[in-house]
């Protein structure tokens, strides 16, 4: 048998391993809530174009960029 | 020792239910969470917790969305009225101590972590102690004089009467300190958004995963 274990990163440094980022590179992350939408507040040093760091929230959070 | 309801004769159980809002704050769902760094939380229905995770200079904060006719008739639809007595009760716990780790659960008039500046009350654990924390045009502190046992929950009770004025601190059911100084009590109408919030912070070492509890949350503010 294998039991295998999923879900969302919630902590910061799960979603900066997640996508990829160094650590420090979330400074916080703000889920409201009903957990319907998150903000995410990235450093400077992030040099992902944002459509790239979209598309990998969006895969990741699974959740659609709001405007 | 003194006990609470039998300290304070305005403030029976009669009374309570009759003549003010009693207040039933649940934990299971609507709780804003802000997290810096490996901080984490979690809801349920009896109790909510923040975890700071292992990564130094983390934190974990749990807000109420604005306190929305938590007083009626007091200036605003999520105002309060601190002209009025107001009776907070919940339980806590801490596990896993962590000497530079801060815990607060507040009452205030902002949603961010960190200690009171602006209108409101609560408790603050350094580490495993207990402080009371006030709020008027100056913070105030009280140390407690109590230090949590690991992974053991207590039973707050913060009592605040604006005629005296003063603020009772009761660690389970025992009368713990009161503040009397009254720039650091609250008074007016805080008019603009009021907010519940649990926190969690470590320092700069880290390495402890530092968990807050809060559950069981109920209150009473007079009419």
């Amino acid at each position: 048998m294998k039991t295998l274990r999923f879900g969302k990163p919630q902590s910061p440094a799960e979603l900066e391993k997640a996508l990829g980022l160094q650590k420090g590179q979330i400074l916080e992350k703000r889920t409201s809530g009903d957990g319907a939408e998150v903000e995410i507040d990235f450093a400077d040093s992030v040099n992902l174009p944002d459509a790239a760091l979209e598309a990998k929230l969006e895969k990741v959070l699974g959740l659609p960029k709001k405007a | 020792m003194r006990r609470l309801l039998g300290g304070i004769a305005p403030i029976q159980l009669a009374h309570l239910m009759r003549d003010g809002n009693p207040l039933f704050i649940p934990t299971n769902a609507g709780w804003t969470e802000v997290l810096v760094g490996s901080g984490t939380s979690n809801l349920s229905p009896f109790s909510l917790d923040v975890r700071t995770g292992t990564t130094a200079s983390s934190s974990a904060l749990r807000q109420t969305q604005s306190l929305n006719g938590i007083h009626p008739g007091a200036g605003g639809y999520s105002a309060i009225n601190y002209d009025k007595k107001l009776l907070l009760v919940f339980s806590l716990a801490r596990a896993n101590s962590d000497a530079q780790a801060v815990g607060r659960t507040q009452l205030k008039r902002a949603a961010t972590i960190g200690a009171l500046a602006d209108l409101g009350l609560g408790i603050r654990e350094d580490n495993l102690v207990l402080v009371g924390e006030s709020y008027g045009s100056a913070l105030g502190e009280l140390d407690l004089g109590y230090t949590l046992t690991d992974a053991t929950p207590v039973r707050i009770a913060i009592y605040h009467d604006p005629t005296v004025p003063s603020i009772q601190f009761y660690v389970n059911w025992v009368l713990k300190d009161t503040q009397t100084t009254a720039t650091k009590i609250p008074s007016g109408v805080a008019a603009t958004d009021n907010f519940l919030v649990r926190s969690i912070a470590n320092g700069i070492t880290g390495g402890v995963n530092a968990l807050g509890f809060l559950s069981n949350i109920w209150g009473w503010i007079e009419p």
